[in-house]
């Protein structure tokens, strides 16, 4: 019984399966590249059976034994492959918009990918307040640095970031993304007393600075039409930035009845069941939301199995001396005297 | 277009002057089977100290280094690899008759250059990283450890061809050779691995993802895998020497498609987008 488990693993340790595999997982490699939507089997596959014959390998091949270097390298490889699917299982990927002022809450989070081990309601631990932001742009419209400002607590100062750099809150990475753009902030007073505020998030701008217009249903349930008058235009000869803190713009209230409005900031404007008050401009961000406890693990599997490279080539090939260098060394020396410097 | 010939300096120019005065030294050498080592090193290290002012004179002018466009790619190129074969010319002799090889790779990139813009693009401010320095400092290093490789595999398989056999018969045996050319290929798939490790760090910080396979990344991966095959070939089989050198020869063209061809038929974020 022991002696034929031992049969079946040194049949799967053998290296020609790994030439296989390897093979396979190339192949595998680049017909997902080339496919659109191509199964994730085809990479998954290759890697789970080199997985299983490098593991037997590992546990059968003597030569392992002969040489540490190797060893630490190999099992380096098992644990990326191990560490990288745990942080497949375990990752979250979303999106959020979140406006000038605002408090995160989960809730705002558009989920990408979440993995089946992603600790559900994690998102609830993470805490800020979206503070300014600004991009600066050289002429033509190219995007620079990207600044944005959160507060992590209401009495410390804000934490400042952006491009490499991310926010990081609760084991989650905050990237600031190139989307970005205005939020309309309107106070609705319901003829009933009701008050609510809501920030309308227009398209991203300076991409989409010809589209900055949206509809609305206000909490009364009528539907209006709101564009934004910003007093100047995208300056596309010159560097310059984008700030909220200079925000500012006019906003155009077309309503159902076919009413027009023009309000500027402290304005109000008379809608079915209430009133709306222009409150003023603000930015909102989007971010790229990431989630991967095990990326330090990653990078220590990786670099300890390059070390261990190291110390196999060292061992096995640098520190010996070449083949049939003795040889040529002495019969040069018997012809000419020189020495050969490798 | 912005031709080079007249946006960039004189560096340059010298540069390709010292590159193509050792191949040339390194050829007729070959054939005349007189040593003119001393020749090609002067000639390599003023080519690579041109292009390092080169690279600095452009760097100083439009205010970022030579991480994006083809220009510039190949600009950094010349230098790094030449500065690796340089090196290792100087300090191993039997590096040296691969030279009849490698060199002209080497004047290829540098005539390559002269028929491609070099117009300045803009730096995304996610290169403003060190980890992208790490990365492409260890991705140059692997490459100039292929070239070396190259060279001597070339020589090996020319002399096994028969066509100028004569020509290279006072090298030593074919074992030793060999066995050299591994030792470059060995060092090179270590920094391959670190290559790949610092890019997945830089990915990580740049675009929130440590690893998407872009064509950048497949094409480097499919790059670390073909060296691991060869080496486990060695290792599986006892095949002739000669199939190394193919091999050898193989992995140098599946990175060189990697470094110069793939990021320039993709519009990927790593060529930049912004
Ligand atoms: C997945 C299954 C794998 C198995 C079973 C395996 C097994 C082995 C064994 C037994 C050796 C020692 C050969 C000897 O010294 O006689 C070896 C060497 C080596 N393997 Fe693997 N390996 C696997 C995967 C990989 C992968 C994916 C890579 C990287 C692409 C890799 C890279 C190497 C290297 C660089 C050597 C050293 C070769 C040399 O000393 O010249 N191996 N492998």
């Amino acid at each position: 019984m022991f002696e034929s488990a031992v049969m079946m693993l040194r049949r799967l340790a053998s290296l020609k399966l790994t030439l296989v595999g390897m093979f396979a997982l190339a192949i595998g490699v680049l017909a997902s590249y080339k496919m659109t939507n191509a199964p994730v089997g085809y990479v998954v596959a290759p890697l789970v059976m080199l997985f299983l014959n490098l593991v037997s390998a590992l546990i059968t091949n003597p030569r392992f034994r002969r040489q540490a270097g190797l060893l630490v390298f190999h099992y380096g490889l098992v644990a990326v492959i191990v560490v990288a699917a745990v942080g497949q299982m375990t990752q979250f990927k979303g999106r959020l918009e979140i406006t000038q002022g605002q408090m995160f809450t989960p809730d705002m989070v558009q989920t990408v990918r979440e993995g089946p081990w992603h600790p559900h309601d994690r998102l609830a631990a993470v805490y800020f307040r979206q503070g300014p932001l600004s991009v600066a742009y050289a002429p033509g419209l190219q995007r620079g640095r990207t600044r944005s400002q959160v507060a992590t607590h209401e009495q410390r100062g804000m934490v400042s970031f952006g491009d490499n750099v991310p926010f990081e809150a609760a084991g989650y990475r905050f990237y600031t993304t190139s989307n970005k753009g205005y939020a309309v902030l309107f106070n609705w007073l319901g003829d009933h007393g009701q008050a609510s505020t809501a920030a309308i998030h227009l398209s991203s701008y300076p991409l989409r600075d010809w589209k900055q217009i949206r509809r609305w249903t206000t909490p009364g349930g009528s539907e209006i039409e709101v564009e934004l008058q910003l007093p100047q235009q995208v300056p596309l000869d010159r560097s310059w930035t984008l700030d909220s803190r200079d925000a500012a713009g006019a906003v155009k209230v077309a309503l159902q009845s076919g009413r027009v409005q023009v309000l500027t900031a402290g304005d109000e404007i008379r809608v079915p069941g209430g009133r709306l008050r222009y409150q003023g401009l603000r930015m909102w961000m989007g971010y790229e939301v990431f989630y991967d406890a095990t990326l330090s693990w990653l990078f220590a599997a990786a670099f300890i199995a390059v070390l261990g490279l190291v110390w196999h080539f060292w061992t096995k090939i640098w520190s010996q001396p070449l083949p049939g260098v003795a040889t040529e060394r002495s019969k040069r020396r018997v012809t000419d005297g020189s020495a050969v410097g490798v | 277009m912005v031709p080079p010939l007249v946006s960039e300096s004189v560096w340059l120019w010298g540069g390709l002057a010292g590159y193509a005065a050792s191949t040339a030294a390194a050829w007729h050498g070959a054939f005349t089977r007189r040593s003119h080592d001393r020749l090609i090193l002067v000639s390599l290290v003023t080519g690579v100290a041109l292009f390092a002012f080169s690279i600095a004179e452009r760097w100083m002018r439009i205010g970022y280094g030579p991480f994006l466009t083809m220009f510039e790619i190949l600009l950094s190129n010349l230098f790094s690899l030449g500065l690796i074969y340089t090196i290792a010319y100087w300090r191993i002799t039997w590096v040296r008759p691969g030279s009849v090889v490698a060199l002209p790779i080497l004047l290829l990139l540098g005539l390559w250059l002269l028929i491609v813009s070099a117009e300045p693009s803009r730096l995304p401010a996610t290169y403003d990283n060190v980890w992208l320095w790490v990365h492409v400092g260890v991705g140059k290093v692997f490459l100039g450890l292929c070239l070396v490789a190259v060279g001597i595999a070339g020589v090996l398989l020319l002399r096994k061809s028969g066509a100028v056999r004569n020509v290279f018969t006072a090298l030593p045996g074919d074992e030793t050779l060999d066995a050299l050319a591994w030792r470059f290929m060995a060092l090179a798939f270590v920094f391959h691995s670190l290559m790949l490790i610092a890019g997945a760090v830089w990915a990580q910080d740049a675009w929130g993802r440590y690893w998407a396979w872009d064509p950048l990344e497949t094409w480097a991966f499919i790059t670390w895998l073909t060296l691991g095959v060869s080496l486990h070939l060695r290792v599986t089989y006892p095949l002739p020497l000669w199939t190394g050198w193919w091999m050898i020869i193989g992995v140098f063209l599946v990175a060189f498609l990697t470094f110069f061809g793939v990021p320039f038929l993709s519009l990927a974020p790593h060529q930049g987008i912004l």
